[in-house]
């Protein structure tokens, strides 16, 4: 990283918000941001490199309008999701749902991460205009430069769709972050009608809507925002969540169609030459 | 249960490492021990015991020596002949002193069938002079005993017959002694007539001398034949137990090296016992979906997909390709590939994701703002942040992922 002590570029670096100190908007900016480099700034140059060398790697990223990266999925785990689709299309007979939430049983199995790399690929692979709706209110996804409107200012009533939307510098995908809900507002939020109504406008405008929705088992409105989904994936952290809990979430989500499960972090320690040997090892 | 075993194969390989350590120690320790062996012949028949017309020596289904190394097994659990082995070893001071016991001549003495007739006894000890003593002793003591056994029974007939023998001896030395005294005082006319009533009286003498000498005779003939039968049992006994080899002093110990290897390998065989046994139960008490099946049977869902960690780190012996600090040069490896890198609040816990948010600000359950990046950084955090893997090539983890079989 350069020292640089050279004026800012305009869409070159994160907003200040996310300057000096912050904690990541992204690995990009977020090496950035360290407190010892409060006086370097990236260069044109250092981002582009970084971003080409990403590509070269194969990695997707969310980028904002100013170039910031958001979110990056490596080529192990688009490939996986990529795999998952073709999969879903070709073996299942059935391609994504136009509405899809993304949920988990308990908060932390990477319900977000999924959702941001689903609608990545989707837009990327396919052309998809793919629009994510955060309606985890409590614990959203923050989006740099973003002024704190999102889907429950929406909802409200406060701010039109479009005023909440988060533009991206990725073609064909539109972030609609959470935006500010109080705890006892929530469960009123998401038993809205106008929550149905927004998404069903969404649905002429957008080929998919992914849901990144919170957790089952942490919040009182996960259900009835499973049943604004109409169809629920259910990440699953590999090795972790015990199965009798994953049972009793699938068992209250009842009546909302279940798509199948996620399992995210997967990783095996047995020996590649054993895995080759024993086969299912 | 294979990744149950290589998520912790330090811990399961656990057991096996002590055991086997153990094993080697009490390998090392092991004191040399001689062993001195020993072979003898038992036969079922003898020419002997078919002239006289005795059966052969009853062994059941068993061979000659089977059923006698089966036997000397059992009777050195006796106490007696222990005892009995020590005396005709001649150490019965070193069981006196304590130098030796019941418990280790027990303990070192043992019998097995070499083929169908030949029997081994084997001694084990430190002394290979008294491992000689013990198995010459086991041999004589088993061969002596078998014969005395066999004879007891003609030597109790014969004592019977000596004591019935001395009565008898009186009975007729009596109805001689009256037959003399009749005759003395009745001595016979010059004609040798006598009287009827006399005579009647010296026939019923004569025919009680007769009937003693008769009865003595019978019983002596009886006891006569008990004792030829004891000489034939104990002289068949000798022939059927033949020793064909003395125990020899031994000049080696047995602690051979298979032996060494063979010993520390049951300690090591346990060990993967309790391994496996721990692997099992790791398993089975492992309630978390790890496979595509886990998701199908158990939640009766569909698994749609698996997305692989990025962490790095694959298999046994896999290196961890985390950067531990961002190099000054643009690289792909500064990206994040754990999981998205977001700003702040809400991150994919767990491994290398959860450090972007410090610790602090999780704990708070609030959005990380620029001071936790800052206090990130004082903390020693690479660029405030967090440690950055690199990204993951598609190969290993990525040859599995989202793969559902």
């Amino acid at each position: 990283m350069s020292q640089s002590t050279q004026p800012q570029e305009p869409g070159t670096v994160a907003p200040k918000a996310w300057g000096a100190g912050a904690v990541g908007v992204g690995a990009t900016s977020k090496r950035r941001s360290s407190g010892r480099a409060a006086a370097t700034r990236p260069t044109v140059r250092d981002m582009a490199t970084e971003r080409e060398a990403a590509r070269v790697a194969g990695d997707l990223e969310l980028v904002n309008e100013a170039g910031t990266v958001i979110h990056a999925s490596n080529p192990a785990v688009t490939e996986s999701i990529r795999y998952m689709l073709g999969r879903l299309r070709l073996t299942d007979g059935i391609d994504l749902p136009e509405r899809v939430g993304v949920t988990s049983t308990v908060s932390g199995e990477g319900v977000s991460y999924i959702a941001q790399s689903l609608a990545l690929v989707l837009t990327n692979d396919a052309g998809r205009r793919v629009c994510l709706v955060d309606l985890n209110w409590a614990d959203p996804t923050e989006w740099p430069g973003h002024e704190g409107t999102g889907i429950a200012d929406v909802i409200r009533g406060d701010v039109s769709v479009e005023e909440a939307f988060y533009p991206t510098g990725n073609e064909g995908l539109t972030v609609i972050p959470a935006g500010f809900a109080a705890v006892m507002e929530r469960p009123a939020l998401a038993q809205s009608p106008e929550l149905d109504k927004i998404l069903v406008g969404l649905s002429e405008t957008f080929d998919h809507i992914i849901l990144d929705l919170p957790a089952i088992q942490s919040s009182s409105e996960a259900l009835a925002l499973a049943e604004r989904s109409r169809t629920v994936a259910l990440v699953v952290n590999q090795g972790v969540t015990p199965d009798d809990q994953v049972k009793l979430a699938l068992n209250e989500l009842g009546g909302v169609p279940v798509l199948g499960v996620i399992l995210n972090r997967t990783t095996t320690k047995v020996p590649r030459l054993l895995r080759r040997l024993i086969p299912g090892a | 249960m294979l990744e149950s075993f290589f998520r912790r194969w330090y811990l399961y390989l656990l057991p096996v490492l002590l055991l086997g350590a153990y094993g080697a120690k009490t390998v090392m320790s092991q004191q040399k021990v001689y062993q001195s062996l020993g072979t003898f012949n038992v036969e079922s028949g003898t020419v002997l015991s078919q002239v006289n017309g005795n059966a052969d020596a009853n062994f059941g289904y068993d061979t000659p020596a089977s059923y006698t190394s089966k036997r000397i097994n059992a009777m050195l659990q006796t106490d007696q002949f222990v005892k009995d082995i020590v005396s005709k070893a001649q150490l019965d001071q070193a069981l006196a002193s304590g130098a030796l016991t019941v418990a280790t001549v027990r303990s070192s003495l043992g019998s097995y069938p070499n083929g169908s007739n030949l029997v081994n006894v084997a001694a084990s000890n430190t002394d290979p002079s008294v491992a000689q003593k013990l198995a010459d002793g086991t041999i004589n003591a088993y061969v002596q005993g078998t014969i005395e056994s066999q004879a007891i029974q003609s030597d109790a007939a014969v004592a019977y017959f000596k004591d019935l023998l001395a009565s008898y001896q009186k009975n007729l030395d009596t109805a001689k002694q009256a037959r003399d005294d009749f005759v003395a005082q009745h001595p016979a006319s010059a004609l040798g007539v006598r009287p009827d009533e006399e005579q009647a009286q010296l026939t019923k003498l004569e025919a009680d001398v007769t009937a003693a000498q008769g009865q003595y005779d019978s019983t002596l003939q009886k006891s006569q034949a008990a004792e030829l039968s004891t000489e034939q049992t104990r002289a068949d006994a000798s022939v059927r137990m033949r020793v064909i080899d003395q125990p020899q002093l031994p000049l080696a110990p047995t602690t051979s090296l298979k032996s060494a290897v063979m010993n520390a390998g049951t300690f090591v065989a346990i060990g993967m016992v309790l391994s496996i046994a721990l692997v099992v139960v790791a398993t089975t008490f492992d309630h978390s979906i790890r496979t595509a099946n886990d998701v199908s049977q158990r939640l009766g869902v569909r698994a749609l997909g698996l997305i692989p960690e990025a962490d790095g780190r694959h298999g046994l012996f896999g290196r961890r390709k985390t950067q531990k600090a961002p190099s000054t040069a643009p690289s792909k490896a500064t990206r994040s590939l754990e999981g998205p890198v977001k700003t702040g609040s809400k991150r994919a816990p767990a491994r290398g994701a959860a450090q972007a948010k410090p610790a602090a600000a999780r704990r708070a359950g609030r959005p990380v703002r620029a001071a936790d990046g800052a206090k990130a950084a004082a903390r020693g955090w690479p660029d405030g942040a967090r440690k950055i893997a690199s990204p993951t090539p598609l190969g290993d983890s990525s040859s599995r992922a989202g793969r559902v079989s």
